[in-house]
Protein backbone atom coordinates (compact mmCIF):
# COMPACT_ATOMS: atom_id res chain seq x y z
CA UNK A 1 0.00 0.00 0.00
CA UNK A 2 0.87 3.27 -1.26
CA UNK A 3 2.42 5.36 2.21
CA UNK A 4 -0.12 8.71 1.85
CA UNK A 5 2.24 11.93 2.76
CA UNK A 6 0.79 13.37 6.13
CA UNK A 7 1.09 17.43 6.22
CA UNK A 8 0.47 19.07 9.29
CA UNK A 9 0.17 23.05 8.94
CA UNK A 10 3.78 23.33 10.38
CA UNK A 11 5.18 20.90 7.85
CA UNK A 12 3.08 22.99 5.34
CA UNK A 13 4.22 25.91 6.19
CA UNK A 14 8.27 24.67 6.68
CA UNK A 15 8.34 23.16 3.09
CA UNK A 16 6.40 26.60 1.73
CA UNK A 17 9.26 28.76 3.78
CA UNK A 18 12.19 26.70 2.50
CA UNK A 19 10.46 26.32 -1.39
CA UNK A 20 10.34 30.15 -1.08
CA UNK A 21 13.20 30.71 0.10
CA UNK A 22 15.07 28.75 -2.82
CA UNK A 23 12.84 30.61 -5.07
CA UNK A 24 13.72 33.99 -3.91
CA UNK A 25 17.41 33.21 -4.48
CA UNK A 26 17.08 31.84 -7.94
CA UNK A 27 14.85 34.62 -8.93
CA UNK A 28 17.37 36.85 -7.90
CA UNK A 29 19.56 35.54 -10.90
CA UNK A 30 17.18 35.75 -13.91
CA UNK A 31 19.87 34.29 -15.97
CA UNK A 32 19.90 30.96 -14.29
CA UNK A 33 16.50 30.47 -15.24
CA UNK A 34 15.81 32.93 -18.55
CA UNK A 35 13.50 35.87 -18.78
CA UNK A 36 10.42 33.59 -19.58
CA UNK A 37 10.63 31.64 -16.53
CA UNK A 38 11.94 34.34 -14.74
CA UNK A 39 8.71 35.77 -14.94
CA UNK A 40 6.75 32.62 -13.98
CA UNK A 41 8.77 32.05 -10.67
CA UNK A 42 7.74 35.42 -9.76
CA UNK A 43 4.11 34.69 -10.40
CA UNK A 44 4.65 32.04 -8.92
CA UNK A 45 6.51 33.54 -5.75
CA UNK A 46 3.87 36.21 -5.40
CA UNK A 47 1.24 33.27 -5.20
CA UNK A 48 3.17 31.48 -2.34
CA UNK A 49 3.93 34.62 -0.43
CA UNK A 50 -0.06 35.10 -0.16
CA UNK A 51 -0.33 31.67 1.06
CA UNK A 52 2.15 31.93 3.31
CA UNK A 53 0.31 34.59 4.85
CA UNK A 54 -2.83 32.62 4.67
CA UNK A 55 -1.19 29.99 7.32
CA UNK A 56 -0.23 32.34 9.88
CA UNK A 57 -3.54 34.80 9.40
CA UNK A 58 -4.36 34.33 13.20
CA UNK A 59 -1.04 35.51 14.11
CA UNK A 60 -2.01 38.39 11.96
CA UNK A 61 -5.19 38.95 12.99
CA UNK A 62 -4.47 38.99 16.72
CA UNK A 63 -1.35 40.87 16.75
CA UNK A 64 -3.28 43.64 14.17
CA UNK A 65 -6.05 43.35 17.15
CA UNK A 66 -3.30 43.73 19.94
CA UNK A 67 -0.75 46.26 18.06
CA UNK A 68 -1.71 49.07 20.28
CA UNK A 69 -2.63 47.49 23.17
CA UNK A 70 -1.03 44.41 25.29
CA UNK A 71 1.36 42.40 23.50
CA UNK A 72 4.96 41.83 23.38
CA UNK A 73 7.53 44.15 22.20
CA UNK A 74 9.02 41.26 19.94
CA UNK A 75 5.43 40.66 18.37
CA UNK A 76 5.58 44.37 17.78
CA UNK A 77 9.01 44.34 15.85
CA UNK A 78 8.24 40.87 14.36
CA UNK A 79 4.69 42.55 13.10
CA UNK A 80 6.37 45.65 11.61
CA UNK A 81 9.24 44.04 9.99
CA UNK A 82 6.79 41.68 8.36
CA UNK A 83 4.84 44.45 7.08
CA UNK A 84 8.00 45.99 5.25
CA UNK A 85 8.64 42.30 3.54
CA UNK A 86 5.50 42.32 2.52
CA UNK A 87 5.65 45.68 0.77
CA UNK A 88 8.89 45.03 -0.36
CA UNK A 89 8.03 41.65 -1.73
CA UNK A 90 4.72 43.11 -3.33
CA UNK A 91 6.83 46.01 -5.08
CA UNK A 92 9.09 42.85 -6.54
CA UNK A 93 6.30 40.95 -7.81
CA UNK A 94 4.24 43.84 -9.34
CA UNK A 95 7.03 45.80 -10.61
CA UNK A 96 8.04 42.44 -12.28
CA UNK A 97 4.68 42.28 -13.65
CA UNK A 98 4.35 45.85 -15.58
CA UNK A 99 7.60 45.63 -17.02
CA UNK A 100 6.96 41.92 -18.07
CA UNK A 101 8.18 41.14 -21.30
CA UNK A 102 5.96 38.07 -22.08
CA UNK A 103 2.78 39.31 -20.64
CA UNK A 104 1.00 42.51 -22.01
CA UNK A 105 0.33 44.46 -18.46
CA UNK A 106 1.97 47.80 -19.45
CA UNK A 107 -0.10 47.92 -22.54
CA UNK A 108 -3.58 46.86 -20.83
CA UNK A 109 -2.82 49.58 -18.08
CA UNK A 110 -1.15 51.94 -20.64
CA UNK A 111 2.12 52.16 -18.52
CA UNK A 112 3.89 55.07 -20.49
CA UNK A 113 7.65 53.95 -21.66
CA UNK A 114 8.84 56.81 -18.84
CA UNK A 115 6.84 55.34 -15.83
CA UNK A 116 7.79 52.02 -16.84
CA UNK A 117 11.27 53.22 -15.94
CA UNK A 118 10.65 54.02 -12.92
CA UNK A 119 9.26 50.25 -12.57
CA UNK A 120 12.06 48.81 -14.13
CA UNK A 121 14.26 50.89 -11.64
CA UNK A 122 11.83 50.01 -8.42
CA UNK A 123 12.38 46.05 -10.27
CA UNK A 124 16.01 46.54 -9.58
CA UNK A 125 15.79 48.03 -5.71
CA UNK A 126 13.46 46.10 -4.55
CA UNK A 127 14.97 42.47 -4.62
CA UNK A 128 18.00 44.04 -2.62
CA UNK A 129 15.71 45.52 -0.26
CA UNK A 130 13.60 42.51 0.14
CA UNK A 131 16.80 40.13 0.82
CA UNK A 132 17.92 42.08 3.57
CA UNK A 133 14.96 42.06 5.04
CA UNK A 134 14.37 38.49 4.21
CA UNK A 135 17.23 37.80 6.37
CA UNK A 136 16.29 39.77 9.68
CA UNK A 137 12.57 37.80 9.28
CA UNK A 138 14.86 34.36 8.72
CA UNK A 139 16.89 35.59 11.29
CA UNK A 140 14.00 36.47 13.85
CA UNK A 141 12.22 32.88 13.11
CA UNK A 142 15.55 30.96 13.37
CA UNK A 143 14.71 29.16 16.35
CA UNK A 144 11.36 27.92 14.72
CA UNK A 145 13.27 26.73 11.95
CA UNK A 146 15.89 24.86 13.59
CA UNK A 147 12.56 23.30 15.97
CA UNK A 148 10.83 22.65 13.06
CA UNK A 149 13.33 20.83 10.82
CA UNK A 150 14.85 19.06 13.88
CA UNK A 151 10.99 17.76 14.81
CA UNK A 152 11.17 16.18 11.29
CA UNK A 153 14.14 15.22 10.58
CA UNK A 154 15.79 13.93 13.49
CA UNK A 155 13.02 13.28 16.19
CA UNK A 156 11.08 11.28 13.94
CA UNK A 157 13.89 8.35 13.70
CA UNK A 158 14.42 8.58 17.66
CA UNK A 159 11.25 7.60 18.51
CA UNK A 160 11.52 4.46 17.13
CA UNK A 161 14.57 3.85 19.75
CA UNK A 162 13.18 3.45 22.66
CA UNK A 163 10.25 1.44 21.53
CA UNK A 164 13.51 -1.67 20.50
CA UNK A 165 14.69 -0.96 23.76
CA UNK A 166 11.06 -1.35 25.42
CA UNK A 167 11.83 -5.27 26.03
CA UNK A 168 14.69 -4.61 27.89
CA UNK A 169 13.19 -2.31 30.47
CA UNK A 170 10.58 -4.40 30.81
CA UNK A 171 12.23 -8.02 31.93
CA UNK A 172 14.40 -5.13 34.66
CA UNK A 173 11.00 -4.15 36.96
CA UNK B 1 29.67 19.89 26.67
CA UNK B 2 27.19 22.40 28.45
CA UNK B 3 24.62 23.56 26.14
CA UNK B 4 26.40 27.11 26.21
CA UNK B 5 29.71 25.95 24.94
CA UNK B 6 28.20 23.84 22.10
CA UNK B 7 26.57 26.98 21.12
CA UNK B 8 29.53 28.97 21.27
CA UNK B 9 31.70 26.16 18.84
CA UNK B 10 29.26 26.29 16.44
CA UNK B 11 28.70 30.29 16.61
CA UNK B 12 32.97 29.89 15.34
CA UNK B 13 32.14 27.86 13.19
CA UNK B 14 29.53 29.56 11.76
CA UNK B 15 31.89 32.59 11.89
CA UNK B 16 35.30 30.94 10.12
CA UNK B 17 32.84 29.68 7.28
CA UNK B 18 31.12 32.73 6.47
CA UNK B 19 34.54 34.85 6.97
CA UNK B 20 36.41 32.03 4.67
CA UNK B 21 33.69 31.73 1.99
CA UNK B 22 33.17 35.69 1.81
CA UNK B 23 37.01 35.67 1.62
CA UNK B 24 36.95 33.44 -1.41
CA UNK B 25 33.74 34.99 -3.01
CA UNK B 26 35.85 38.63 -2.77
CA UNK B 27 38.69 37.17 -4.48
CA UNK B 28 37.34 35.75 -7.05
CA UNK B 29 35.42 39.51 -7.34
CA UNK B 30 31.91 37.71 -7.28
CA UNK B 31 30.89 39.10 -3.87
CA UNK B 32 28.06 41.80 -5.27
CA UNK B 33 27.23 44.05 -2.38
CA UNK B 34 23.73 44.20 -2.64
CA UNK B 35 22.38 48.32 -3.38
CA UNK B 36 20.77 48.82 0.00
CA UNK B 37 24.67 48.46 1.84
CA UNK B 38 25.95 50.50 -1.37
CA UNK B 39 25.86 53.89 0.95
CA UNK B 40 28.14 56.07 -0.85
CA UNK B 41 25.86 54.90 -4.43
CA UNK B 42 22.96 55.75 -2.13
CA UNK B 43 24.23 59.12 -1.10
CA UNK B 44 25.68 60.75 -4.25
CA UNK B 45 22.51 59.05 -6.43
CA UNK B 46 25.14 57.40 -8.32
CA UNK B 47 24.14 54.27 -10.08
CA UNK B 48 27.66 53.49 -10.63
CA UNK B 49 28.41 53.05 -7.12
CA UNK B 50 31.10 50.33 -6.78
CA UNK B 51 32.02 47.68 -4.16
CA UNK B 52 32.40 48.63 -1.02
CA UNK B 53 35.05 45.26 -0.64
CA UNK B 54 37.07 47.41 -3.46
CA UNK B 55 37.66 47.30 -6.96
CA UNK B 56 36.19 44.33 -8.98
CA UNK B 57 38.91 43.15 -11.18
CA UNK B 58 38.63 43.88 -15.23
CA UNK B 59 35.66 41.98 -16.84
CA UNK B 60 33.84 41.28 -13.69
CA UNK B 61 30.50 40.29 -13.62
CA UNK B 62 29.20 43.04 -11.36
CA UNK B 63 25.84 44.61 -10.97
CA UNK B 64 25.77 47.28 -14.20
CA UNK B 65 26.81 44.63 -15.74
CA UNK B 66 24.43 41.95 -14.98
CA UNK B 67 21.67 44.55 -15.17
CA UNK B 68 23.13 45.57 -18.96
CA UNK B 69 23.69 42.02 -19.98
CA UNK B 70 19.84 41.00 -18.77
CA UNK B 71 18.23 43.89 -19.95
CA UNK B 72 19.66 44.27 -23.21
CA UNK B 73 19.09 48.10 -24.42
CA UNK B 74 18.63 49.58 -20.82
CA UNK B 75 17.45 53.11 -19.74
CA UNK B 76 13.50 51.46 -20.23
CA UNK B 77 13.84 50.47 -23.19
CA UNK B 78 13.02 46.91 -23.88
CA UNK B 79 15.50 44.65 -26.06
CA UNK B 80 14.35 44.34 -29.71
CA UNK B 81 12.28 41.46 -30.02
CA UNK B 82 10.80 40.90 -26.77
CA UNK B 83 8.71 37.93 -25.68
CA UNK B 84 8.74 34.63 -26.22
CA UNK B 85 11.67 32.34 -24.66
CA UNK B 86 13.98 35.28 -25.25
CA UNK B 87 17.49 35.30 -22.45
CA UNK B 88 17.46 31.15 -21.92
CA UNK B 89 18.91 29.87 -18.61
CA UNK B 90 21.23 28.14 -17.73
CA UNK B 91 24.15 27.51 -14.34
CA UNK B 92 26.85 29.37 -15.52
CA UNK B 93 30.05 29.63 -12.91
CA UNK B 94 29.73 33.45 -12.86
CA UNK B 95 25.58 32.88 -12.19
CA UNK B 96 26.02 30.22 -9.88
CA UNK B 97 28.90 32.89 -8.10
CA UNK B 98 26.63 35.46 -7.88
CA UNK B 99 23.89 33.20 -6.81
CA UNK B 100 26.27 31.88 -4.10
CA UNK B 101 27.04 35.79 -3.57
CA UNK B 102 23.30 36.59 -2.41
CA UNK B 103 23.08 33.28 -0.11
CA UNK B 104 26.36 34.89 1.84
CA UNK B 105 24.85 38.20 2.27
CA UNK B 106 21.81 36.13 3.33
CA UNK B 107 23.42 34.16 6.15
CA UNK B 108 25.50 36.83 7.55
CA UNK B 109 22.53 38.80 7.21
CA UNK B 110 20.91 35.95 9.36
CA UNK B 111 23.91 35.46 11.72
CA UNK B 112 23.82 38.73 12.53
CA UNK B 113 20.11 38.98 13.48
CA UNK B 114 20.66 35.49 15.63
CA UNK B 115 24.17 36.91 17.54
CA UNK B 116 22.01 39.99 18.46
CA UNK B 117 19.01 37.96 19.36
CA UNK B 118 20.77 35.70 21.99
CA UNK B 119 23.21 39.15 23.35
CA UNK B 120 19.54 40.99 23.63
CA UNK B 121 18.53 37.37 25.77
CA UNK B 122 21.50 37.04 27.46
CA UNK B 123 21.46 40.53 28.74
CA UNK B 124 17.57 40.51 29.77
CA UNK B 125 18.33 37.24 32.13
CA UNK B 126 21.35 39.25 33.39
CA UNK B 127 19.38 42.48 34.22
CA UNK B 128 16.17 40.02 35.87
CA UNK B 129 18.89 37.88 37.92
CA UNK B 130 20.89 41.34 39.18
CA UNK B 131 16.97 42.46 40.08
CA UNK B 132 15.73 39.19 41.57
CA UNK B 133 18.79 37.76 43.21
CA UNK B 134 16.68 35.47 45.34
CA UNK B 135 14.55 34.09 42.25
CA UNK B 136 18.11 32.93 40.52
CA UNK B 137 19.00 31.45 43.19
CA UNK B 138 15.80 28.84 43.72
CA UNK B 139 15.77 28.18 39.61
Amino acid sequence: MARRLRLNNTKTKLLLDISLAVAFIVALEPQSTGQYWHEWLGIGFGVAVIVHILLSWKWVVSVTRRFFGKTSGQARINYLLNLVLLLAMGTVVVSGLIISRNLPIAETLGVSSQTQHTWEELHRWSPQVALLVLGVHLGLHWKWIVATIKRYTWKPRRRIAPQKALPELSTRS
Amino acid sequence: MSKNQKSLVMLVIVIAVLGLSGYWLDRTGYLEVPRVFDVPAVLTGSDAGGSAMGERPAGDFGGQDRNAEFEGAGQGERPQGGGGHEGGGGLSERVLLSMASDVWFLAVTITAVVIVMRGAALVKAQLRRARHPAMAASS
